[in-house]
């Protein structure tokens, strides 16, 4: 009997995972038809639909609120242009975003810039794939007690699409969260 | 600078015969060119500033231009704010190298202009001090260097001028002058120069000094040579453009080019690494090196080979601009001189030039060479400006005269100079 019990706690737990999983990765609606799921444990931070800064860009901000996320303070900032990128499709116009060197160097620069003084760069500013789409992406190493970043940009139909995650953790793993946020961004069906 | 005045305070006795012993060295003809032409350096100078005022202000105007296109056309505040902007970006840097390029020019002209006239002394060599003497007296001034006398009479000189380590006696009508450099000069010579001077200088033309001058004849000698011509602004343009060329020969262009292409192809890594050095936030080198490398040849590649393209104009060009520049001066020169007939006397004893009152003998020995360029004959002198002979002025057998003269007497007396 109790063989059984411990069989069907087992499938209710791991049932409840799942429920909640599902539950919990909650699909967010973005500007220009586009969606992306929020994962468990973190919440939009103020209006859902973004607040335009001074410089046109629409920003999203998630926080991460689980327990884990208490030490490693981790966010992520979801940013988009109101201006179409132009090109034939959409590699076409991702590769455009940095085909200048002197704008992969700006770039570099200013993620340092962002992320604090005497930051490194732990990945190079290169072509990564997260999820189903390709992504210019940067890795950034803060100095002692700054967040550090992984700032990543993606064209999705001719949108601009950037996302800005940071973390106070310093293993090797860090964006999970954030990684899947950007492989979950998708055009609405 | 100091002149002594023509008419007022001359002393009524003529001043007692005064010998002066100088050495005159590289710095004083310097000097002394320095002084003859400081009204043509002075104008130079001044278009310095006017070049770059007018290129500063081309800047400024296709930036505006700029500004006012587009959206907006109407709006002033607009253009306002968008020429601001571009002030404080590339335009900005690019009208303060002009403006820094230029008053650095302007502040520099007389010291560059001093190290050129320096080096082409040096390059000519007359850099070395020569011993001259020079006697002051009532008539004029007699000089005297090493194979050469010459004679300037009173009713010829200007005026006196000084600085603060040279006199300065200008001659009207000629651009030449005696440089007497004050460290050589005692205080009693300093004054005994000035009341001669204060003499001298004004004395009335005498009546009838032409008519000897005309009419002479050396004594009647097949060996011997006597030519009368004025001078064109075509010769002196002649004799501008001979200095020029010497002083840029092919191989000092052809060095200069090298320089320039190098410096064109390292201008944009120089600024790209000296902006990056000053950068507070800038990218670590590992990364900065590989991007720069591209940036050099896909981005600014456009800037790197303008400025080639401009240092191979300036190599096609400048014999263009030295033959402009040649023309333009000698015009100018031609202008500042006096028309006067110049008369050369050639045989074997040597040579003598005279031109309305002043004259100028010489031994073979003064001379080094005889350099045909075109339609002019540059007879060379140890110590001094090359003597100019149109060849217009020599017809054939004078001209084979001549050549047997030279042929036989400068060889020789270069040798044993």
């Amino acid at each position: 009997m109790t063989g059984h019990r411990q069989f069907a706690l087992c499938i209710v737990l791991i049932g409840s995972a799942l429920l909640a999983g599902r539950v919990s990765a909650e699909p967010l609606p973005l500007p220009d038809g586009l969606t992306l799921d929020v994962p468990e444990g973190w919440r939009v931070d103020g209006s859902a639909e973004g607040e335009i800064g001074k410089d046109g860009r629409t920003r999203i901000q998630l926080v991460c609120e689980t327990e884990a996320c208490k030490r490693t303070q981790e966010t992520c900032t979801v940013l988009m242009r109101s201006q179409p990128v132009t090109g034939a499709d959409d590699e076409a116009r991702l590769a455009s975003l940095y085909a200048a060197p002197m704008d992969r160097y700006f770039r570099i620069r200013a993620v340092l810039r962002s992320t604090s003084k005497d930051a490194q760069v732990l990945q190079p500013l290169g072509r990564a794939a997260f999820g189903a789409r390709d992504w210019w992406a940067i890795e950034t190493d803060a100095r002692h007690n700054y967040k550090s970043g992984l700032f990543a940009e993606t064209v999705i139909a001719g949108r601009y699409l950037g996302v800005i995650c940071k973390t106070c953790e310093t293993g090797s793993e860090r964006y999970q969260a954030g990684r899947a946020i950007m492989a979950s961004i998708r055009p609405v069906d | 600078m100091r002149t002594t005045p023509s008419v007022s305070g001359k002393p009524l006795a003529a001043p007692p015969l005064l010998d002066l012993a100088i050495r005159l060295t590289g710095e004083d003809r310097v000097a002394g060119a320095m002084h003859l032409y400081r009204d043509l350096i002075a104008t130079r100078r001044r278009n310095v500033l006017i070049f770059t005022g007018i290129a500063l202000l081309l800047i400024v105007v296709g930036q505006l231009s700029t500004s006012w296109g587009g959206r907006g056309r109407s709006d002033f505040a607009l253009m306002g704010r968008n020429f601001l902007d571009a002030l404080i970006g590339p335009i900005g840097i690019l009208l303060a190298t002009f403006a820094l390029a230029g008053g650095i020019a302007y502040a520099f002209f007389g010291a560059s202009t001093r190290h050129r006239l320096r080096r082409w002394y040096r390059n000519e060599g007359l850099f070395a001090a020569t011993p001259c003497s020079y006697r002051l007296h009532e008539g004029g001034l007699d000089s005297s260097e090493p194979h050469h006398r010459s004679h300037i009479p009173a009713w010829r000189l200007r005026q006196l001028a000084e600085s603060g380590d040279h006199f300065f006696i200008e001659i009207q009508g000629i651009d030449d002058l005696v440089a007497l450099p004050k460290r050589d000069l005692s205080t009693d010579q300093r004054r005994h120069l000035q009341d001669w001077a204060r003499f001298c200088i004004g004395q009335a033309k005498p009546s009838d000094i032409d008519a000897p001058e005309q009419s002479a004849t050396e004594p009647a000698n097949e060996a011997s040579l006597d030519l009368r011509f004025h001078l064109t602004p075509e010769d002196r343009t002649a004799a501008v453009l001979r200095q020029q060329e010497r002083f840029w020969p092919r191989s000092r262009l052809l060095r200069r080019t090298a320089f320039g292409l190098v410096l064109a192809l390292l201008l944009v890594p120089a600024v790209m690494l000296f902006l990056w050095s000053i950068d507070p936030d800038r990218v670590p080198f590992e990364f900065a090196l590989p991007l720069f490398a591209e940036m050099a040849v896909k981005t600014f590649w456009p800037v790197t080979a303008g400025l080639c393209g401009l240092v191979l104009l300036g190599y096609v060009t400048t014999p263009l601009f030295m033959r402009l520049n040649a023309k333009s001066l000698g015009k100018t020169l031609h202008q500042r001189a006096s028309d006067d007939e110049i008369r050369v006397m050639v045989s074997p004893e040597g040579a003598t030039s005279r031109q309305r009152g002043l004259e100028s003998r010489y031994d073979w020995a003064a001379f080094t060479g005889i350099e045909r360029r075109g339609e002019h004959i540059f007879v060379l002198l140890r110590h001094g400006d090359p003597l100019l002979l149109p060849v217009r002025v020599l017809n054939s057998d004078q001209m084979q005269l001549f050549d047997r003269l030279a042929a036989s007497h400068i060889d020789r007396a270069g040798d044993t100079a």
